[in-house]
């Protein structure tokens, strides 16, 4: 595998776009992402997966360029290459029951063309560890529960020090043990390359990444640190009795009171922000 | 009045349904899926062209007779596939956490799936009723031959058990077998076989056991060089050709008829019983094990 | 890429679900078995089994890990092939004993129908998106069959077109190899 030093953006996309029939569901999207763990936070049918898709070669763009540590995905010699030194975990991914986790990511091995059976049993074990299975590694993957064949299933992302790692929703079924590794797991793994992930929980995007993107039908709404998305609710956020219709959202909380975004009233009381004002206000277009 | 009890009064507290409020309300939702699907139309599709096939035909005498059920072979793999799809969904990780039971699910799609009953007795009514406007059809060659030949009820009424049968392979299939694609391999094979090729199972020793029956059935009265004029005036008859090189009487026995009806439904009702929970299929096995070999013995028995 | 497909046989060939094979396979012998005495029987089991056969290869083709393994280096189209050459022997030869020997033109056009739906199902499946497109691709054989069988009395072009598996398979082989071709390549 390579060990290029990358000098240019490790990720660089322009322009992106992908339609499902009449509905767009990647808009012109614009990127350019370094090294370090990046975090797409977005609801529910906002693109996520299907950039995350793009990024990852399994789905071609109908418009607009990819540029992954400088090759082009649409040719295919390329694309083949920029497969080897990527790692990608889909949002949900059946496995083969049959198999045992050391088995699966020796199979995922051989096809990204790892030869060498001692170094192929060697990296299995290790990513396997790595993910808190070194116990489980030999029991077949219908005995063992979800958050575990997720595991698997990141494990096999992992093999060989990927320099680019594009994880969608790594850490659905995880339980707030195993969320701690994974992100200690991947703060490592940004050392050496670029972690592009999606999530819909802020805190792990507060606790893991360097940069955020948050992506609103098809767009990409904001682009920055976790604290330049919190400080977007900075002198915006605030506590009363009652609902608020001068707000743009209002909820209430365990306590009974209800929390406020927006442009406060007069004599409101403010609160302190958080990274989910910061992401609720993203994409209230001020 | 605070925000916590405002939230207390306005969620709704579920009661419990009665059972056969449940059962009503997934066949209804399962029936509006069938109803919607695409493989419904197609396979009426097939069944008015073969339908229609059968009666511009002019192949041999009786073809539109004995065509008939055989007609429905597309309807019935159309129905077989949609309700394997819909016991499919037993096999979804969803249900398992639901408190509704396996059984009362299963009596759900079951009811469900009566709509495709439905559907196929109105085609076959209606195919009936396009003969019978006619004035009847042609049926045996001269010098015992009919241009008003009707069919009897029992006849008409085997498309509606076949699609019980169809109703029946579907759940068990889909229940019972992981992989779509066999399931619909093995539907392919069952429906081109049994439906499709009707002439394969119309020798006497596995007539009773055919899915789709001819009518009328064929009895050797003499040779190839008999004089048909000597055979009784009365009886339809069939002239030797190339695989049937005798004279044969051709029968319609309702009696028999009625028996295959019988063990169709027998045999739904044990295919339908594998496709249930274990511990609540063994009196449906019984019953229907019971009518279906009732019903063979009957079919040798009364066979002309 | 040789040294990988060949490290890769082992696994994939537990990936595969063998059952329906072996159904299919056992429905052929049993079939040809009640049917031996019955000769007007053997263009049915011919079509069924050309039907049965295409459509259990090209369905064999779907893996169920297909989207973790998106993003490997080996090709899809490569994965495919060895699923398809591991699976494939089993039937074939199935067909090729039980049925094949007793048709009056021998085993050979028989095969030739065989690889017409075959890669006609196959051309389907690298055109359209993943699972569905494996769904699809393994339908067209058994509907292309039945169409034969139950329709080839329409006059003119489409009972012609319905044949066509069976009267130019060689000319549909080739159209649909070049489907998949093309369709491996997008």
């Amino acid at each position: 595998m390579s060990t290029t030093v990358l000098t240019y953006a490790r990720v660089a996309v322009s322009a992106l776009t992908k339609t499902y029939g009449a509905r767009v569901a990647v808009d012109e999207v614009d990127l350019s992402l370094g090294s370090g763990i990046i975090g797409v936070l977005g609801p529910n049918g906002a693109g996520k997966t299907t950039l995350l898709r793009m990024l990852a070669t399994v789905l071609a763009p109908d418009k607009g360029t990819i540029s992954l540590n400088g090759l082009d995905p649409r040719v295919p010699a390329e694309r083949v290459e920029i497969r080897r030194r990527l790692g990608f975990l889909p949002q949900s991914s059946e496995l083969y029951p049959n198999f045992t986790p050391l088995e699966l990511v020796d199979y995922v091995a051989v096809l990204k063309e790892h030869t060498d059976r001692d170094w192929r049993r060697r990296e299995a074990t290790r990513v396997l560890e790595a993910v808190g299975l070194a116990d489980r590694m030999h029991q077949k993957i219908r005995t063992l529960s979800g958050g575990m064949q997720q595991r698997v299933a990141l494990a096999a992302a992992l093999l060989g020090d990927p320099e680019l790692l594009v994880l969608d929703e790594p850490a659905t079924g995880l339980d707030p043990e195993q969320r701690l590794e994974l992100r200690s797991l991947l703060a490592r793994s940004a050392g050496r390359g670029t972690v592009i992930l999606s999530t819909h929980n802020t805190a792990e995007v507060a606790a893991l990444c360097q940069r955020v993107l948050v992506m609103r039908e098809g767009r990409i709404c904001f682009t920055g640190t976790p604290g330049e998305l919190r400080d977007l609710a900075d002198g915006r956020v605030w506590e009363s009795g009652g609902a608020d219709a001068t707000a743009l959202r209002s909820w209430m909380t365990a306590d009974g009171t209800f929390r406020h975004i927006g442009d406060p009233p007069a004599g409101a009381t403010h609160v302190a922000a958080t990274l989910d004002d910061g992401y609720l206000l993203s994409g209230a277009g001020r | 009045m605070s925000a916590g009890a405002a939230l207390a009064v306005e969620v709704p507290v579920q009661a419990s349904a009665p059972r056969w409020r449940v059962v009503r309300a997934l066949a209804r939702q399962e029936a509006r899926r069938h109803l919607r699907s695409p493989m419904l139309p197609l396979g009426l599709a097939g069944f008015v062209y073969l339908a229609w096939v059968t009666r511009t035909s002019d192949d041999w005498s009786g073809i539109e007779y004995g065509g008939m059920p055989g007609a429905g072979v597309t309807l019935f793999l159309g129905v077989s596939l949609l309700v394997a799809s819909s016991f499919r969904r037993e096999r979804a990780g969803l249900v398992e956490d639901a408190p509704t039971g396996e059984t009362t699910r299963a009596t759900g799609r079951l009811l469900g799936a009566g709509v495709l009953v439905l559907v196929v007795a109105a085609a076959t009514a209606v195919q009936v009723m396009v003969m019978r406007a006619g004035g009847g059809v042609d049926l045996g060659d001269e010098p015992g031959r009919t241009l008003h030949a009707h069919h009897t009820l029992p006849e008409v009424l085997q498309p509606v058990c076949v699609a019980l049968v169809a109703v029946a392979l579907g759940a068990l299939l889909g229940r019972r077998v992981q992989q779509r694609a066999a399931t619909t391999i093995a539907l392919f094979a069952f429906w081109y076989l049994t439906a499709g090729i009707t002439w394969l199972f119309q020798a006497a020793p596995v007539r009773p056991w055919s899915i789709v029956m001819v009518h009328p059935v064929e009895v050797r009265v003499g040779p190839h060089s008999a004089d048909p004029l000597t055979f009784p005036e009365e009886w339809l008859l069939s002239a030797p050709d190339a695989y049937e090189p005798f004279w044969g009487r051709l029968v319609v026995s309702p009696e028999l008829a009625t028996a295959h009806d019988m063990w169709l439904i027998g045999l739904a009702c044990v295919l339908v019983a594998f496709a249930l929970p274990r511990r609540t299929r063994g009196r449906l096995l019984v019953v229907g094990g019971m009518v279906a070999a009732v019903a063979v013995i009957a079919q040798y028995a009364v066979a002309p | 890429m040789i040294a990988v497909l060949t490290q890769a046989v082992r696994p994939t060939a537990r990936t595969i679900a063998w059952r329906p094979v072996a159904g299919v396979a056992a429905g052929l012998v049993l079939l040809s078995v009640l049917l031996v005495e019955e000769d007007r029987a053997q263009m049915v089991m011919a079509w069924l089994g050309a039907a049965v056969t295409a459509s259990l290869l090209v369905a064999a083709i779907r893996d169920r890990a297909s989207r973790l393994l998106a993003a490997v280096p080996t090709p899809l189209s490569a994965r495919r092939l060895l699923r398809l050459a591991i699976v494939a022997p089993v039937p074939v030869a199935v067909l090729v004993l039980v049925v094949g020997l007793r048709q009056p033109d021998g085993p050979l056009p028989l095969l030739g129908d065989v690889t017409a739906l075959t890669l006609a199902g196959l051309g389907v499946a690298s055109w359209m998106a993943d699972e569905r497109g494996v769904a699809w691709g393994a339908g067209l054989p058994l509907a292309w069959v039945a169409g034969a069988q139950f329709g080839n009395s329409s006059a003119g072009a489409v009972g012609d077109a319905l044949l066509w598996w069976h009267t130019d398979s060689l000319v549909v082989g080739a159209i649909a190899a070049g489907c998949v071709l093309l369709g491996a390549r997008r």
